[in-house]
Parts: C-alpha cells; structure tokens; sequence
C-alpha cells in the first residue's frame, strides 16, 4: 500500500515536472521564433529586391544566424510537445498523443521552410553578383520561395495541436479554466486566419497582425501558470 | 504445467527481443551503408561552373536516380530502427524514448522532402519543350544550385543530432547496453549538431562526420553482434509495467 502510494507520488511529480518544462519550453519556441523573425525582417526591411540583397550580403552571417534561430524554435516544438503531452496523458491519451503527432508534423513543416528559406537567401547572394540570370529574374525566384507555403501548413498543423492540448487541458482542470478555454478559441481563430490566407493571400498581412494576438496571449499566460504554479493535479478527486 | 509454459513464454519474449535488438542492428547498418551514397550527387558538382556541372549531370544520369532512391532507402531504414530502439528503450524512459523518437521522425520527414533537390536537376535540364523559354545557362545555373543546396540541406542532421544525444542519454541509464556505446552516441550527437550552424559545420567538415560514424557504427556492431543484455531488459521492462500513477488515479475515480 505504502509502495503503491509511492509510485503514484513519484509519477506525480513526474508529471508536474513535465508541466513545468512545458510552460519553459513555450518561452524557449516563442523567444527564438521571434528572434528569428525580428534579425530577419530587420534585414531585409523594406525596399526593392537589390536594396534588400545588398543587406543581406553586407550582414550574410547575421541572417544565416536568424534562420538558425527559426530552426532551433522548431526543434524546440518537439521538446514542448512532449512536455505538454506526459502532462496531459493521464486524461485522455488518444487526444494528447493527437495532438503531440500535429506539433510533430508542425515542426516538420517548420523545418522545410527553413531549407527553402536558405535557398532564398543564395537567390539574395547570387544578386551580388555577375549570373546567368538578371535582377528581375532573381526577384521572381527569390518571390517564389518566399511565397511557398511551408509557414502557413505548419500554422495550421499547430493550430489545431495547440487546440487539441488546451482542450485536453480544459477536460483535466490542471489550469484554470478561462486559460484553457481561451487557448482553445485563440487557437481556433489563428487556425481560421491562416486558412483565409490560404483562400485569399491578399489578406495574409492582416491574418497574420490579428491571429497572433489572442494567441500570444494564450501561450504566454498557460507558459507562465505552468512554469510558476504548475498544474494542479488533485483537481479531479 | 503451469511452470513450463511460463518458461516457453519467457524464451519466447527472450528471442523476440534478441530479434529485434539484432534486427534494429540491420537496418541500422542499410542505413549507413546506404547513407555514404548520400554524397554522391555532390561529386557531380564542379563550384562555380554551371555548364560543366549540367554536362556531369547529363553524362550521370542513372547515378543521380540512385543517390535519390538511395536517400529514401536510408530514410526508410532509419524509420525501421526508430520504431524498434523506441520499443528497447521504452522501459528505461517512455517520455525520453518517445521525445528521441519524434526527433528522429521529424529529421525523416525533412530529409525525405530535401531528397527532391537532388532529383530537380534532371528535371530542369531534362529538356522539356516548356522550358524552352529559359536561356541554356539559366537552365544550368538552376540545376548547379540546386545540387548545391542538395549539398549543404543539412537540417536532418540537426535533428538526427537530438536523436542521438537521447539515445546515448537513455543507453547509460539503460544498463543493458554498455555505457561506453552510450557516450559515444552522445559524441556522435554533439557532431551532427555542428549542423545546427552551417559556417562552422562547413569549417569543421568533414572530421565532424567521424563522431557520428564512429558512434552510430558503434551501435550498430553492438546490436549485430552481442544485442542487449536481455535479463536486464526484463528487469527494467517489469520495473516500467508498475501501473501508471496516472491510470490509478482515474482507476479510483470511475470506482
């Protein structure tokens, strides 16, 4: 009996450990996701596509560095996923490990949009120089990989993963309620803006400004109560 | 009765698990004897000169599809020992187990996709009418940069890197596996990490490939050749199969 009480205490602690690595890791993806985007985009700023390869070649490593920073965000995806999933198992296991495979194939995504990303940036480079093609043929290569919709399919697949573990979440009561509740609407909106953009790419810029709102909010409050209070396991009894 | 039908099941689980150990040791090995032919569409690069690499590319052409059915074989070798090193290491740690699994996936899933650089060339050069609005030279300098991009696609490895940090990691807490593999699968980690930024992975090359191989081939020869201590296994596998704190928990809420 008192072994038995044991082992429940130490997978317990397990859990809630993993919980608290999960609310680290939304802070770890979140960080260098956005480091990433704010070197690049201070890169390449706005402005035609010579002005922006001659940046790019004058901060070549900075950039490279920039991507490297995207790619570490999805590889640190699979690390939040994991966490979130052995945290929420316990209460429906079908529905974590779901949700764990969406974050799972987000990361993918992520991944291959970082290798048309460096082959955008050669494009970039090979402007700097004498090449079979002129400028505006590079400009139309270079608009080519950056319109592929590798960014928009991994929104996608995260959206619905994260809706998944924030309704596994509202189910178990580990966190408050409004926090899961809202993880859940701001994942479903972020998913409905990212297939608008898909249908109507004109509005892709506006998608994106008003879909990362509620659910940075999401991210950052569930990462805080997770990483400070954890999860409240005794919620159900 | 009883008794000896307790002993078949436990030769049985036995030689199961020494099969599978042995065949995870086989499929590791397709993958690196596959994975060396990964290299062979860069030697058809000439740096610098698109027309004498499209002339390579033209001239090699059965050797360009083989490199590509050959990154596939190996992606799909690796998938087979992911699965089986998954079902080995579950016991020491499901949580760990599965998080270096879905690093190794994740790698998979990118390389397989990068896989189709390889093959674009053929396509850019193969002459189609459509193609026909494209200078010569453009047509080669697409092709070039794509066997290039080909060259240095290295963001599997990154991946494969995690994954073999874990696999260490998990090796040296397993205790049915020598601990010397397991360090060496966490060196062969750290060297494909290099990857994770390419200046120093391209300054490194290619003494930072040795890590991995030497590592990785390590495994490889173990599972072959001694497979894992399977008492140990066993014992670790009874320790994990302890009901979960979690399924007691709800166990006590349906009654």
């Amino acid at each position: 009996m008192v072994q038995t009480r044991m082992i429940d205490r130490t997978g317990e602690d397990s859990q809630s450990a993993y919980a608290r690595f999960a609310g680290f890791m939304y802070f770890v993806v979140l960080g260098f996701d956005i480091a990433g985007l704010l070197i690049i985009s201070r890169i390449t700023q706005n402005g035609n596509f010579v002005e922006t390869s001659h940046r790019i070649m004058a901060s070549e490593q900075l950039y490279r560095a920039g991507l490297c920073c995207s790619l570490i965000g999805s590889l640190s995806t699979v690390l939040l996923a994991i966490g979130l999933y052995v945290a929420v198992k316990p209460v429906d296991r079908n529905l974590a490990m779901m949700a764990l495979l969406f974050r799972v194939v987000e990361s993918a995504a992520g991944a291959t949009g970082i290798i048309i990303a460096f082959t955008v940036l050669r494009i970039h480079l090979a402007a700097n120089h004498a090449s079979a093609f002129d400028v505006n043929q590079l400009d139309a290569l270079a608009q080519l990989g950056s319109s592929g919709v590798a960014t928009e399919v991994s929104a996608i697949f995260f959206s619905l993963g994260s809706a998944l573990f924030f309704y596994v979440f509202l189910k178990s009561n580990y966190i408050p309620r409004i926090l899961s509740a809202w993880g859940v609407f701001a994942s479903l909106v972020y998913m409905a803006f990212w297939f608008m953009s898909l249908i109507l790419p004109q509005y892709s810029a506006t998608a994106t400004t008003y879909a990362s709102g509620p659910i940075l909010i999401a991210e950052v409050s569930t990462g805080l109560w997770l990483l400070i209070v954890g999860i409240k396991l005794n919620s159900r009894n | 009765m009883a008794m000896s039908t307790t002993v078949m099941t436990e030769q049985t689980g036995e030689a199961s698990l020494r099969f599978r150990a042995r065949t995870a040791g086989v499929f590791y090995l397709f993958n690196i004897l596959t994975g060396v032919a990964l290299f062979v569409p860069s030697t058809l690069v000439v740096h610098g000169h698109a027309a004498a690499t499209a002339t390579n590319i033209l001239s090699h052409k059965p050797l360009v599809w083989l490199g590509f059915a050959d990154n596939l074989l190996a992606t799909a070798c690796y998938i087979v020992v992911t699965a089986l090193l998954y079902g080995l290491f579950k016991p020491v740690s499901s949580s760990l187990s599965l998080l270096a699994a879905f690093f190794s996936l994740v790698g998979c899933a990118v390389g397989a996709l990068g896989s189709l650089l390889q093959l674009a060339p053929l396509v850019v050069l193969g002459g189609e009418q459509y193609l026909s609005v494209f200078k010569v030279e453009q047509l080669q300098a697409v092709a070039l940069m794509f066997l290039e991009l080909n060259a240095q696609a290295s963001i599997p490895l990154v991946f494969f890197g995690f994954y073999c940090l874990l696999i260490g990691y998990l090796i040296l807490r397993s205790t049915f596996l020598p601990r010397i593999v397991g360090v060496l699968m966490g060196v062969a980690g750290l060297g494909w990490l290099t990857f994770l930024f390419p200046p120093l992975a391209n300054y490194l090359y290619p003494y930072n490939l040795a890590p991995g191989v030497l590592g990785e081939g390590a495994l490889t020869l173990w599972l072959l050749v001694m497979g894992v201590n399977v008492q140990r296994w066993q014992e670790r596998a009874s320790a994990a199969a302890a009901p979960s704190p979690g399924s007691m928990q709800w166990q006590q809420e349906s009654l």
